[in-house]
């Protein structure tokens, strides 16, 4: 860089002083893109922080792709060929470099357990993207239904704290919240298969297909997953909205002579919403952990199976590639979720 | 055996084995014990042609392939027994007898095979089978890097290893053996066409043609109309659904009509169906079994008393009870029971008294033990927490260290190198195919460290002898020495359970392993 004489400087302006007035002025003017630009920077590194944290996870596993390839009749020397092969010796920063580097043009590489096999070209974007259809489709359905199901029982709960209706609600959240994933899903395969013999007790997808192609299999994963995050959320929508109909000037509304109808969904239910989104952000990422365990119960074809297979094949640059996946995948839904609760709220594009 | 069409196996008469000449194969055939125990999931019916058989089995991930000398987890088996064909196979009684071979004759040392090929035979892509594919393969055998190369490659004479004719090929051996088709009976030895190399479509002899594979999901095969064995196979399509990730959902899977056919079913799932009958049950009591193993050269193991006394010590029917629920036998510290040669003779007693003394004689009474174990499958770890009750009766104290399923079996950090530990052993076709692998230094499975040479020349004098009666002898020999002096306590063999839905046929259970070593040709749907 050239160095510019202190005068000149000054005659045109440019110092750090002007380019912070500058932004200054840059960011009262559109305080929304700013915010955006500073959360999405954020969310990238925290990214970034988490390949590192993946990368180092997956490299303290005891075992690794060479023995599990090989079982039992793999002797040291063999061990050590193939190790050698998959440049596994290398040292750890090396190996992070390459890989990043890879992902950084667009490259997951190829599955370390197919390339131990003896393939020359396994693409772990072919390996996953029919699994993340999959998961997409069983989360997405999820969603779609445990939203709108958790926002009317958590308002009807919320709006009446104490009553029949709020009891019956937040006791059968509470109890449904307490069972683990797979216990739910055990319990609906029971009841829906063994006893009834309506549904099928696994879902296999046919090769080529997605899981839409047979929407019964889709029915008691979704049921699964649906019964805990709707549990969840209505529990703290419950929550949120008992404490706003607690405040000053619900009471104000209603001595007012304003209808509890207009109370409840112009006022109180407006100012739970900003709370709520972040509610339902923190039920989608609970999701993305889910759908791993439900996806094992189930044997349904997804993200998660691909993960569990993968680390119990030693395929390390799988696991890196499914878990970086997910991690973008929870980050994304914070940012988005920061994104629309500061454009709901106002006041807080200018002091965030 | 049942009614039912099972393959080629039930063609194969006394008569037929004395007819191909497997030099001393014909007196292990009269040799053969009893009759099988196999259970056929059929009766009376004419088999149906059609549809898809389904057979579920617990995921491999990206390890999985459709090359053979690679395979080494149980969907690959699965596979690849179905696309491919082996020189000979062992039948559910435990005997060898001819596949693409139609005979095996050695000279007068046992060192030279002359082996004839069975003609007609062709290859999914056309191509007809001859010599020249079978020497392509088992030349591939004798490379260190196959799989292969452990079973029989490294007992080829590979410089002489030589066609004679079209369907004749000479195999000259390293030592003279007098069963050598038996060790070309275990996995890793499907014959390939000739110039095959790993990642082309698999091309093989056997009775379905590839169609699809995705590794850890799912592979598709169709029927192969031109199959060597007329008739078979009966379904149009093989179907190996390798999802699955844990055994509860596999098992419900059979239950609920998803899958067909359940290889290896766990023992708690069996034992309900014992009286929940929801499938049919393929049972067999077979060659498989589970042991701890003990360092003959680690102190103090190194003291034949003390390993006596361990293997006295150990009240086997109360570990086949707590490990395998009931459904299995004990075991007599020998390898290979069913096989041709086994000593039928030797059973063990349960003394502790003995134990007890011969403890004291070694000056190790009240030995303190760590016995290394890990839930690489069911039944290993509960066996080893009833195993430490009842040393402690006597006053060892056994202390138990859990240690990874990866690392159990992995020989750069513990396998082959734990004093004391726990294993088991599948397939097992032969004796010569067992203690070759556990008992020669530095061979696959040399977990005792047994390092005996006159032992190891028995062994090599016992898999020469072609005579019957000196066979015999001489692999009396060698098991009593064992029995008495070796590092095994092989104390149970578990039983061998496959499940497959209330409408399927023509499959059945054998002593040598699970669904008769995959033999599912002869499946058909009801």
């Amino acid at each position: 860089m050239q160095s510019v004489s202190s005068e000149a400087i000054r005659n045109r302006g440019v110092g750090f002083r002007y380019l912070r007035q500058l932004a200054r002025r840059q960011r009262q003017r559109h305080p929304l893109l700013w915010f955006t630009a500073r959360r999405v920077a954020a969310g990238l590194l925290t990214l970034f922080v988490a390949t590192v944290l993946i990368y180092a996870a997956v490299d303290v596993l005891p075992g690794n792709v060479a023995s599990n390839v090989l079982g039992r009749n793999g002797s040291p020397a063999q061990l050590r060929a193939l190790e050698h092969k998959l440049g596994l010796d290398r040292p750890l920063i090396v190996r992070y470099g390459d890989w990043l580097g890879g992902i950084l043009h667009g490259s997951f590489g190829n599955s370390t357990t197919a390339i131990a096999q003896g393939s020359t070209h396994a693409p772990i974007s072919k390996i996953i993207s029919g699994p993340a259809v999959n998961s997409l489709i069983l989360a997405g359905f999820t969603a779609l239904l445990f939203i709108p199901l958790a926002l009317l029982l958590g308002v009807l709960a919320g709006v009446r704290p104490g009553s029949a209706r709020d009891h019956v609600i937040s006791t059968t959240s509470l109890t449904i919240v307490g069972m683990p994933e797979f216990v739910t899903g055990t319990l609906l395969i029971l009841v829906f298969f063994s006893e009834l013999r309506l549904l099928p007790p696994v879902s296999l997808v046919e090769p080529g297909q997605t899981a839409l192609a047979d929407p019964n299999i889709l029915v008691l994963p979704v049921a699964t997953l649906l019964a805990t995050t709707t549990a969840g959320a209505t529990r703290m929508l419950r929550a949120g909205m008992a404490a706003e109909m607690r405040r000053n000037y619900v009471a104000m509304a209603r001595l007012n002579g304003f209808s509890e109808r207009r109370v409840v969904l112009r006022h109180a239910l407006r100012n739970a919403m900003a709370p709520s989104v972040q509610i339902v952000a923190q039920m989608l990422q609970y999701l993305l952990g889910g759908i791993i365990i439900v996806e094992s119960v189930f044997s349904y074809p997804g993200l998660g199976t691909t993960l569990v297979n993968a680390i119990d094949s030693r395929d390390a640059t799988l696991v890196e590639a499914v878990a970086l996946v997910l991690a973008a995948a929870y980050i994304t839904i914070n940012v988005i979720a920061d994104l629309i609760v500061v454009f709901l709220v106002p006041k807080l594009r200018t002091t965030a | 055996m049942g009614g039912t069409t099972e393959s080629y196996s039930a063609g194969i008469t006394r008569r037929r084995l004395l007819e191909t000449g497997l030099a001393g194969g014909a007196a292990l055939a009269l040799a053969s014990c009893g009759s099988s125990t196999s259970a056929s999931s059929s009766v009376s019916a004419k088999p149906r042609r059609g549809g898809r058989l389904r057979v579920g089995m617990i995921t491999g991930g990206q390890a999985e392939t459709v090359v053979p000398a690679k395979a080494v987890n149980l969907p690959d088996m699965m596979r690849l027994g179905q696309l491919y064909d082996e020189l000979f196979v062992v039948n559910a009684d435990v005997q060898t007898v001819p596949g693409l071979a139609e005979s095996a004759e050695p000279d007068s040392t046992g060192k030279v095979w002359t082996i004839r090929i069975r003609q007609g035979v062709t290859f999914h892509s056309g191509k007809e089978l001859t010599a020249d594919d079978v020497i392509y393969t088992m030349r591939s055998w004798t490379s260190q890097s196959s799989f292969a190369y452990g079973l029989s490659g490294s007992q080829i004479d590979a410089a002489g290893l030589r066609k004679r004719d079209a369907y004749t090929i000479e195999v000259p051996l390293v030592r003279a053996n007098a069963r050598f088709p038996d060790l070309t009976t275990a996995y890793n030895q499907w014959i390939v066409p000739e110039g095959y190399k790993p990642g082309d479509k698999p091309d093989g002899t056997g009775p379905f043609v590839f169609e699809s594979f995705t590794p850890g999901s799912n592979s598709l095969f169709r029927r192969n109309p031109n199959y060597w064995v007329s008739g078979l196979p009966y379904v149009d399509e093989f179907e190996v659904i390798s999802s699955f990730t844990d055994e509860p959902s596999r098992f419900n899977a059979l239950v609920g009509g998803e899958i067909d056919v359940l290889p290896s079913m766990q023992f708690s799932d069996a034992k309900a169906q014992l009286s929940a009958d929801q499938v049919t049950l393929l049972q067999a009591q077979g060659t498989a079994c589970s042991y701890f193993y003990m360092r003959v050269d680690k102190p103090p193991f190194t003291d034949v008393r003390v390993r006596q006394a361990m293997r006295l010590l150990v009240n086997r029917p109360q570990l086949v009870e707590e490990a395998f629920d009931g459904l299995g036998v004990v075991g007599n510290d020998l390898f290979g029971h069913h096989c041709p040669f086994y000593a039928d003779d030797l059973i063990r007693q349960y003394d502790p008294e003995m134990a007890k003394s011969l403890l004291k004689s070694a000056g190790q009474e009240n030995v303190a033990l760590t016995l290394q174990t890990s839930p690489v499958v069911p039944g290993i770890v509960e066996a080893a927490t009833v195993f430490v009750t009842q040393a402690s009766q006597i006053g060892v104290k056994v202390n138990i260290v859990r240690d990874d399923p990866s690392q159990y079996f992995n020989t750069a950090t513990l396998y082959l190198k734990m004093p004391f530990a726990q294993a088991y052993l599948n397939n097992v076709f032969s004796l010569q195919f067992a203690y070759g692998q556990t008992c020669i230094p530095n061979a696959s499975f040399w977990e005792t460290h047994w390092d005996d040479p006159k032992s190891v020349q028995l062994l090599y004098a016992a898999n020469a002898a072609q005579d019957p009666a000196t066979a015999t002898s001489l692999w009396h020999q060698y098991q009593l020495q064992q029995f008495n002096q070796g590092g095994y306590i092989i104390w149970g063999e578990n039983r061998l359970i496959d499940g497959v839905g209330k409408n399927i046929h023509g499959v059945s259970a054998g002593r040598q392993a699970n669904l008769s070593n995959n033999n599912l040709k002869g499946a058909w749907i009801a």
